[in-house]
């Protein structure tokens, strides 16, 4: 029974104009995005490859200990050509022993970047809704909208059409005439989302410089179930209010205000409403803090004794970070080393300080970010969204995972680096190239090598560029590999979920309804 | 086959639209229910479907209750309504095959479909023909065509001559002549007073949801139903 009536319903949907435009548009839409995002990813795809190699030869060039600092390329996510998650999440995470990573400031700005992943985005809520289109968004707007439009007259259509009475007497159930006109919908929704689908695969599977591996498929499938289960939501949903209407046009006005509810205003209007709530004072608070613990710490190191011995040439030192000085003497090599093994442990103990009261402020952001998440969550549109860069590994959680990975890395670069602050190497290479010492003793070799072949010859002499890297042999390697199966599905599960029970209870509730729909 | 026991339905609004109906159709027989618009004979039909629940009594087909056990009743029972409106985008074909597979009559042919279609007199021509293109007097044939085919011992029928002309309409009382000699008991409300007293075992005058009149074929031998009827409906 529930059969005839499904197929009847694609019959009849597949024969309508309305089914033609609206799987034209999604076509339309869902190619050009998805072939944007293709090539975007492509070109993200390159950039990794071309800053993992730029990070490496940097790193493969440190002179001495103290400069290292290690770049964590994240790669981007395949699945992001789907969803391309919050926007603003920086590509990669610095570590070094100035630094300890935390979500909450790794834009590189200090306190800047908020977790919830807004933080360069437009104020304008509407602004930033359409400043990120993805194909989780076509599909949330446009294949919600064709559901809108495909399933408002199913009932009020049929009744004024005086099918309805037909089909009842036919021995059709209410509860079946719900479910076949239910399934039917959705059979007829899975076409253009199929063809979607498709589009996208068909454009990955031909680029040149992409190739689709089996957990990518894999990936793309459980998308396109999602895609699904968020659709049978949408439906179920506007199958309910239809069930409340016995007029077509009026249930298309209702439909359409609701579509825009849970399209726009709740995303939007939750947003804006959340930003009411911004922890602005913490972020006050973590500012002031840092001030206080730069002030104590340049209290602190005034307070260490120490005088110059002889001059440096080619220097860089940084009150926060590592230092490399050449051409220096013996003496002062020395006398700097016995200075900064007092400095170097408070500079880690700054730097750990600051990483605490940066988690502090993280603390309050991620409260504010389940709060915003909350005032945002009753839209299908955001849950089906949230599912989507869950399981794509783009969303901010994620990210939050790859620093915390980062964090541990950091522990194990300490390890490795700790005992080397008491050699030389940890802040000169002066003893290693003593040729390149500019004493009393040579400066009449200098200058007649400057007589000769003017300054530019010194300079190239007392380059950093003629000293060899320093060796880093027994450096450990992060490694930070994408989110697991595991890991992913726990994040999507909440939302999942949600759109089941969603999907549930707006079938149950239907089912109640079509049974006093009233026929007279 | 139909019965109608003490049923009334009393809606939301307060109006009494059937009061206490009692009427028993049996197989082979034609029971026209005459009336007045918004006399109740539609809300009688509408409960033998359960489109609308009774507010007490009871409508059997079969002997099954309709509100009780509606997909049960219903099984026995064919609908055709004033207007037959079908799915336009779909063939006269099509739309049979759907209407008999949701009645339960699997492997049918094309030409089963054909030979129904023949029957109750639509042109070859229409077949296959979208149903958007046809005249009310073709979609009222089809509206038969999906009761025949469901095979069901009793066939109700709210106002189908309404709006045909007068060869339309005879055909249509032909192949319901026809199916009384079939054994299918026939429930048609009308406001066609001739065309009752021509075909109809029984007649029912309603008026404001009462029975107020029911007389056999017999009864009506050597009466005027029309000015009976009309003097029905004067009465106050």
């Amino acid at each position: 029974m529930i059969r005839h009536i499904i197929q009847k319903e694609l019959r009849v949907n597949i024969l309508s104009m309305r089914f033609h435009a609206g799987l034209a548009v999604s076509a339309l839409m869902m190619g050009i995005v998805g072939y944007v995002l293709i090539e975007d990813y492509a070109a993200r795809v390159q950039k990794y490859i071309a800053d993992v190699q730029e990070h490496r030869e940097a790193l493969a060039q440190t002179k001495v200990y103290s400069m290292v600092a290690i770049v964590v390329d994240i790669p981007p996510s395949p699945l992001s050509v789907f969803s391309r998650g919050s926007q603003d999440l920086p590509t990669s995470v610095r570590v070094s022993p100035y630094h300890v990573p935390s979500a909450a400031d790794e834009a590189g700005e200090g306190a800047t970047i908020s977790l919830h992943g807004t933080g360069s985005r437009p104020s304008n809520p509407l602004l930033r809704m359409f400043s990120s289109i993805d194909l989780t968004f076509v599909i949330s707007t446009i294949l919600s909208l064709f559901a809108v439009i495909l399933v408002f007259d199913s009932f009020s259509g049929e009744l004024e059409q005086g099918t309805l009475k037909m089909l009842l007497s036919a021995s059709a159930g209410r509860a079946q005439l719900y479910a076949g006109k239910f399934l039917g919908a959705l059979v007829s929704l899975a076409i253009p989302l199929t063809v979607g689908f498709l589009e996208v695969i068909v454009l990955w599977t031909i680029h040149p410089g992409l190739a689709l591996d089996a957990r990518a498929w894999a990936d793309a499938g459980l998308v396109y179930l999602c895609s699904l289960l968020f659709l049978s939501s949408f439906l179920a949903l506007a199958l309910l209010i239809a069930l409340y209407a016995r007029e077509s046009s009026s249930c298309l006005m209702t439909l359409l205000l609701a579509w825009v509810g849970v399209a726009v205003v709740i995303p939007a209007g939750g947003e804006y409403l959340a930003e009411g709530t911004r922890p602005v004072s913490a972020r006050e608070n973590l500012l002031a803090a840092e001030a206080r613990s730069k002030a104590d710490f340049e209290k602190t190191i005034e307070g260490i004794d120490y005088r110059q011995i002889g001059g440096w040439n080619n220097a860089s030192t940084d009150q926060f970070e590592g230092e490399s000085l050449l051409g220096i003497t013996a003496e002062e090599v020395q006398n700097r080393l016995a200075y900064n093994l007092k400095v170097f442990p408070l500079k880690f103990r700054f730097a750990e300080d600051h990483y605490s009261a940066v988690e502090a402020y993280g603390q309050e952001l991620r409260s504010w970010r389940g709060v915003r998440e909350n005032m945002i969550r009753p839209s299908l549109c955001v849950q089906y969204s949230n599912l989507v860069s869950a399981l794509a590994g783009t969303d901010a959680a994620a990210f939050e995972e790859t620093v915390a990975r980062a964090r541990r890395y950091r522990d194990a670069l300490m390890s490795f680096l700790q005992p080397r602050v008491e050699s030389p190497r940890w802040f000169t290479r002066a003893l290693d190239y003593p040729d390149v010492q500019p004493t009393e003793a040579n400066r009449a070799y200098w200058q007649s090598l400057i007589d000769h072949q003017g300054e530019r010859a010194v300079e190239r002499i007392l380059s950093w560029d003629r000293v060899a890297p320093v060796d880093l042999a027994g450096l450990p390697t992060p490694v930070l590999a994408p989110p697991g199966a595991g890991e992913r599905a726990e994040r999507a599960m909440p939302d999942l979920l949600l759109l089941f029970a969603c999907c549930g209870l707006c079938c149950t509730l239907g089912i109640i309804r079509v049974r006093r729909y009233p026929l007279n | 086959m139909i019965q109608a026991i003490d049923l009334t339905k009393r809606y939301e609004d307060g109006l009494l639209a059937l009061d206490h109906l009692n009427l028993t159709i049996t197989p082979g027989q034609i029971y026209c229910l005459l009336g007045a618009n918004g006399a109740g004979k539609t809300t009688t039909i509408n409960l033998f479907f359960n489109f609308i629940e009774p507010t007490s009594g009871t409508a059997l087909l079969n002997g099954k209750d309709c509100a009780q056990a509606p997909l049960e009743a219903k099984k026995y029972a064919a609908y055709v309504s004033e207007n037959v409106m079908l799915y336009g985008n779909f063939t006269a074909r099509q739309n049979l095959d759907f209407f008999s597979r949701l009645a339960g009559r699997k492997n049918l042919e094309r030409e089963d479909y054909y030979m129904v279609m023949r029957q109750v007199g639509l042109p070859e021509r229409a077949f296959e023909q979208r149903v958007k293109t046809f005249s009310k007097g073709m979609r009222q044939k089809l509206g038969i065509a999906i009761a025949i085919l469901k095979q069901a011992p009793a066939l109700l029928l709210d106002e189908p001559t309404s709006g045909l002309d007068p060869k339309a309409g005879a055909e249509f009382v032909d192949l319901l002549t026809t199916l009384r000699g079939e054994g299918k008991a026939i429930l048609m409300s009308t406001h066609d007073v001739f065309r009752a007293k021509e075909i109809a075992d029984v007649v029912g005058i309603m008026k404001e949801g009462v029975l107020i009149m029911e007389k056999t074929r017999e009864d009506l031998k050597y009466e005027d139903l029309e000015k009976l009827y009309l003097k029905y409906m004067e009465v106050s």
